[in-house]
């Protein structure tokens, strides 16, 4: 592995940069990419499909069936980060040119299965929202309370997901242990408070940003589904075919693509707050030495 | 695995003399607010001319206004971009403000021709287009652009280059302060230039050493002592074995003297070399 000799030119972007790059990140290693998102998502979606689909149903849905529609959009975005382990995973090998084979990709994700599912399900709040949405009774009835708890638990998230943003990279990619092992060392929580906390405000921001974003870019893409279905099926209003498969396809879509820029927004802030792209050089030329100098 | 270039936003523009630029290309996201500032700027440009149609020619008759205005709004529509980019060399108010430019795909500026056609087949590149009816107007006039066919353009190709670009022979580049010169870096630490003096002179610094040490020195200030140490270590241990240096040599101080060493030769052997004692350069006490 040669650290100065990466995929992708790793140096300081901004914000619309990364965006740009990841845009054309999903073209050149679309079909890897596409392959590891789906191992991990195709679970989520049979399971979200298994929770709420039956809201999709004609005789519980309206015209538009917006209940189905909410509830699948808090699944998505809270499952995202979890579904796009073996994805992440992919990208950390890709990057530095290391090899990537699936067993790789399979053993970097399942080793750190127990941190990611403590992480997620259990403190990002996947476990609770699963529970609240297994709560819901197969009526009609909206089950308002349920809807208002699922708006605030999605804030909460929200909030957590934006202010620290990378924990599915630390977890996979730093590979830290989940508690203080008697030697000492770093540990999951403090890699990820060292690597968030100085940088707090600007994910905020830049959560909120990109919330807008993956908000307009979704519904664009879903307008194109309608057009799409319209054109080849004749179907232009939310029939089963778009809402029970392209608007989900169009959710985990971005999820895919947010993954990609979460990934480089982590290098950048790296990057940024470590001097990442320096010890890269340095490390390389250490390596290039100690070769020297055995030969 | 198949060997694909190196991913970046910036490419290499060879113009008609034969001379190489680097450009760092603008893409959707980039674009995107220089975008919408134009079309709020057309839109205000717009409602001024509106007002003043109405005060002027209103009192001829409100068919009379309402033709000039359609007229006006056809022309904004279609030509805004196209004349600001002609006029404005490649950039429109937006463009500047955001500091993008628009280029022929050789690095030359483009021509009228190409600004206004790039610009009339944004609409192209808009599609596919929704009806007001989503919007729960009852009206079916496809006008809402999505943009999709546009960005899914710019995905494929390492220009970023649109419909409109691609068929114009454009791209448009972020404008950077590219000829900066940035010089020689400023180490304030006397003690880095007394320990470059003990760097053997048959040593001898590789093109990649003296890029690796020139970002290090670049971006040290930024850095706190203990990550500098950390950075620092995997490449100073082995070199101050090989130089025959005490161990507990400051691993930055080292890399700041080869640093010196490389680039700044002479001044090093121009250095004072009268010491003070509690001077010494081989001390674990980080430089500033």
């Amino acid at each position: 592995m040669q650290l100065d000799k990466t995929r992708i030119a790793i140096r300081q972007r901004g914000v619309l940069d990364i965006l740009d790059v990841s845009l054309h990140m999903l073209w050149i290693y679309g079909r890897p990419i596409g392959a590891t998102f789906i191992l991990g998502a195709a679970a989520f979606a049979l399971l979200n499909h298994a929770l709420i689909g039956w809201m999709a149903d004609v005789e519980y849905a309206e015209e538009t069936p917006w209940r189905y529609l909410w509830y699948m959009s808090v699944l998505v975005y809270v499952e995202a980060p979890l579904a796009a382990a073996f994805c992440t995973a992919y990208l950390g090998r890709v990057v530095f040119e290391q090899s990537c084979r699936s067993g790789e990709i399979m053993s970097d994700v399942l080793g750190m299965w127990g941190h990611l599912l403590w992480g997620f399900v259990v403190l990002r709040g996947i476990g609770l929202v699963w529970l609240l949405v297994l709560s819901v009774e197969h009526t009609e009835d909206p089950a308002y309370g349920v809807l208002a708890l699922l708006f605030f638990l999605m804030l909460l998230v929200f909030g957590l997901r934006a202010s620290r943003p990378y924990l599915g990279e630390v977890i996979l990619l730093e590979r830290n242990p989940l508690l203080r092992s008697r030697s000492g060392g770093m540990t999951i929580g403090a890699r990820s408070q060292m690597l968030h906390n100085p940088n707090s405000s600007e994910l905020i921001g830049r959560g909120l940003g990109g919330a807008l974003i993956c908000t307009l870019f979704l519904l664009a893409i879903v307008a194109t589904c309608s057009f799409v279905s319209g054109v080849f099926f004749g179907a232009w209003d939310f029939g089963p075919i778009l809402v029970q498969i392209f608007i989900p396809a169009s959710m985990w879509g971005m999820a895919m693509f947010f993954c990609v820029v979460r990934y480089l927004s982590y290098l950048d802030l790296r990057i940024r707050q470590e001097g990442w792209e320096v010890e890269l050089l340095v490390r390389a030329e250490a390596n290039r030495l100690q070769t020297r100098n055995i030969g | 695995m198949p060997d694909i270039p190196q991913l970046d936003s910036t490419i290499s523009v060879v113009t008609p003399e034969n001379i190489s630029f680097d450009y760092r290309v603008a893409g959707p996201f980039q674009r995107l607010p220089a975008y919408l500032l134009d079309l709020m700027l057309a839109a205000v440009l717009f409602l001024f001319i509106q007002i003043g149609l109405s005060l002027t020619l209103g009192w001829l008759g409100s068919g009379l206004a309402t033709g000039a205005s359609l007229i006006i709004w056809f022309a904004i529509f279609w030509f805004y971009g196209g004349i600001f980019e002609t006029w404005m060399n490649g950039q429109t108010p937006g463009k500047r403000l955001m500091g993008l430019r628009v280029l022929t795909v050789d690095g030359t500026p483009i021509n009228g021709m190409q600004a206004v056609m790039r610009n009339v087949l944004r609409l192209a590149d808009s599609m596919p287009l929704l009806s007001l009816e989503v919007l729960q107007i009852p009206v079916p006039v496809y006008v809402i652009p999505t943009f999709v066919l546009g960005v899914a353009v710019m995905a494929v190709n390492r220009r970023y280059q649109r419909l409109g670009d691609i068929v114009c022979g454009t791209l448009v580049v972020v404008e950077e302060p590219s000829w900066r010169l940035s010089g020689v870096a400023k180490i304030d630490d006397s003690r880095a230039a007394q320990l470059a003096e003990f760097i053997p002179p048959n040593f001898r610094v590789s093109r990649t050493l003296a890029r690796a040490l020139a970002s290090y020195v670049d971006r040290r200030r930024f850095l706190s002592r203990e990550r500098r140490s950390e950075i620092a270590s995997p490449l100073a241990d082995p070199l101050l074995q090989q130089f025959q240096l005490p161990p507990d040599t400051s691993p930055d101080l080292l890399l700041c003297s080869l640093y010196l060493k490389t680039f700044v030769s002479n001044r090093v052997e121009g250095a004072p070399r009268k010491r003070a004692a509690n001077d010494s350069p081989f001390t674990n006490a980080e430089s500033v």
